[in-house]
């Protein structure tokens, strides 16, 4: 029979392994798609004993990002297992934040090194020469060249979140350092679906279309010159500026489903949360702490004309007492009948 | 079915107690010391030492830290810092010497000892047998204690008596309170031992008072106060009879009213610290003990709140 036995019920460890979740911090969470110029179709390749050269056709690409915060707001069940493990059904989330960011990519070009306007070379002297050179310059070079942020943080996002976690007892510390026993909950497996986006006011639509008037906008602008934008869509081969964007955003009437695409296929949302809650929970505040000694009497200070019998001098100013703490074996922790058993013996 | 079981058992609180005597053995060893002259190489008196006179000898476990003292003297600036020469904790907690009102002698050295405590919950099974006035075995959610203690005090030797006589004023003049703050000199107790027995039982007293939400708001609340009640006291082998009852009669006196109330468990919200969380249990409704002391186990049942 161990000496101290202390039993919670599946509902009540619910409670309790809520609570301490929703206290957990989760690092906030930033993903962004590779840039034209790191990936690219390839084309060619050559290979010698020493290197490998690869050459790639660089394309304009749609570039998402994703910058978003959660925490954990509790779950409606947990559900004991025989093997001292416990599944987590129903997580549920919340969005502090979250921002998909939309743009291009285009690959770095250079641009310009011609002349645009040349004087007829019967003029005297100058003759010939370049009135109007548009010197060589590097375009595109950031990644992305062009981009701004999608706020998705009033759209909520339905995710279906489970989890298997076991119990896990090692020496730990508390707040003030003093050794203890600590009980933690380590998952072992967690699981995220993003199953739908609840536009209740429509408000997607109108929302994507701030979001590309914005990056038509940005476009523009990298042009010092409406003519200079006419020959750089030639160059591409696209009518219109708005045509190239839709296009190579892939963005059609359905607004939903093309987030909801983008969410999860371009960014993989459901492994981003997967990863963020798993790694949290993996690094948070122990579920409970059985204190090692076990605390029975607090230190205080004492006159030193209280006492006597000491083992050297004995004191002549007040001095602190020690506290007193019963030493405890490691704690067990097992689930049994659908409650939550701990047991510890004291060390002697 | 309650939140939250907790269960300790009676062996686990015995350990516990055999381990806090060696320990913390000033809360098991009281004593008056003798006043003892200290004298120089020379013979001359400079002053008064302290002889701790106790009947049963106490050590400390050789794995309690023999650290020095830490000083905590407010204003000092060596508070915080350890006091040279000082080691480990004291064995004894300091009494007042025994005085007899107008009888004028010095303060007596004394000595009270807990040298055995023991708790039995039902079924008996710690103390094996309970005095025959105690109704052995324990009833139903029951339980027993078994305390023994040890009693010493100090007579004088001749010469102290001799020298009290011949501190004596002339008959007629009041003595004044020359021996207030001397104690005897002695270098052994005349010791003696007794046994204790008490049975108990708990029960749960209900408090209903108001808590406050805000400055000014106050909502009814109710609290549940854990309380022990005493079933049963004897002390065993006191002669004459007389003396025994009136020794008991005290001493159950004093547990009433002094030493049980002040072993009252009061049920309120504790902040478990790990979590940052407030746990505010109160006793689960409907069960036949609650409280309760059987197989061995003191038990209790709760329903929680978690914040």
């Amino acid at each position: 029979m161990p000496d101290v036995e202390i039993t919670l019920t599946q509902d009540k460890f619910n409670d309790v392994l809520s609570k301490v979740l929703a206290k957990v911090t989760i690092k906030p969470i930033h993903f962004q798609t590779p840039g034209s110029d790191e990936s690219g179709i390839p084309i060619m390749s050559e290979s010698t004993p020493d290197v490998t050269i690869t050459q790639r056709l660089h394309l304009t690409m749609p570039w998402f990002g994703l910058d978003a915060k959660i925490h954990i707001l509790g779950s409606d069940e947990v559900e004991f297992k025989d093997d001292n493990t416990f599944s987590v059904t129903n997580l549920k989330i919340s969005w502090d934040s979250l921002f998909l960011h939309i743009g291009l990519d285009i690959p770095t070009i250079s641009f310009g090194g011609f002349c645009a306007f040349r004087i007829p070379k019967e003029v005297p002297v100058i003759g010939g020469k370049c009135a109007l050179p548009v010197p060589e310059v590097q375009l595109f070079t950031a990644t992305p060249d062009i981009s701004i942020p999608f706020d998705l943080t009033p759209i909520p996002i339905i995710s279906e979140i489970s989890g298997l976690f076991r119990l896990v007892i090692k020496p730990d510390k508390d707040d003030e350092n003093n050794p203890a026993w600590g009980i933690y909950v380590h998952p072992f497996a967690v699981n995220v679906n993003v199953i739908d986006l609840h536009d209740t006011l429509n408000q997607l639509p109108g929302l994507l279309d701030a979001a590309i008037a914005a990056v038509l906008l940005q476009l523009t602008a990298v042009f010092p010159a409406d003519f200079l934008l006419d020959v750089f869509l030639n160059f591409l081969g696209v009518p219109t500026l708005e045509g190239l964007v839709l296009d190579l955003l892939g963005i059609n009437n359905d607004v939903k489903n093309w987030l909801m695409n983008a969410l999860k296929v371009s960014i993989g949302i459901d492994n981003l949360i997967m990863q963020a809650i798993f790694a949290a929970v993996l690094d948070s505040t122990a579920l409970y702490q059985v204190p090692n000694p076990y605390p029975v009497i607090d230190a205080k200070t004492v006159s030193s004309d209280s006492f006597g019998g000491y083992g050297g001098l004995a004191p002549t100013k007040p001095f602190r007492m020690p506290s007193i703490g019963l030493p405890t074996e490691q704690p067990d922790a097992v689930f049994q009948d659908q409650l939550f058993v701990l047991t510890f013996d004291f060390a002697f | 079915m309650a939140d939250l079981y907790a269960s300790i058992t009676d062996d686990a609180i015995n350990r516990a107690i055999a381990w806090l005597q060696t320990h913390v053995p000033y809360l098991f060893n009281y004593v008056a010391p003798a006043q003892v002259q200290a004298k120089d190489k020379n013979g001359n008196v400079i002053g008064f030492t302290e002889r701790w006179l106790v009947c049963k000898q106490v050590t400390l476990a050789p794995d309690v830290p023999a650290t020095p003292l830490i000083n905590e003297t407010d204003g000092d600036p060596e508070k915080g810092k350890p006091i040279p020469g000082t080691r480990g904790i004291p064995l004894y907690t300091r009494i007042d010497p025994l005085r007899f009102d107008k009888i004028p002698i010095p303060g007596v050295p004394c000595c009270l000892q807990i040298t055995a405590a023991q708790f039995d919950f039902h079924p008996t099974d710690q103390i094996p047998t309970l005095p025959p006035q105690l109704n052995s075995p324990l009833a139903e959610q029951q339980f027993g204690v078994r305390l023994q203690a040890s009693f010493g005090l100090a007579c004088p030797p001749d010469w102290v008596v001799e020298m009290i006589i011949q501190s004596h004023l002339p008959l007629g003049q009041a003595l004044g309170d020359r021996f207030n703050n001397v104690v005897m000199n002695a270098d052994k107790l005349i010791c003696f031992s007794l046994e204790v027995y008490v049975i108990g039982h708990l029960y749960v007293q209900e408090v209903q008072t108001q808590m406050p939400t805000s400055l000014r708001t106050y909502v009814p609340f109710r609290l549940e106060n854990i309380r022990v009640a005493m079933d049963g006291l004897e002390i065993v082998d006191i002669t004459p009879d007389g003396l025994e009852s009136a020794a008991e009669c005290y001493l159950s006196m004093a547990f009433r009213a002094w030493l049980l109330p002040l072993l009252t468990l009061q049920l309120g919200p504790i902040l478990e610290k790990a979590t940052g969380l407030v746990f505010t249990p109160i006793l689960t409704a409907g069960l036949p003990h609650n409280p309760a002391v059987e197989d061995n186990e003191l038990r209790v049942w709760l329903d929680i709140t978690v914040e």
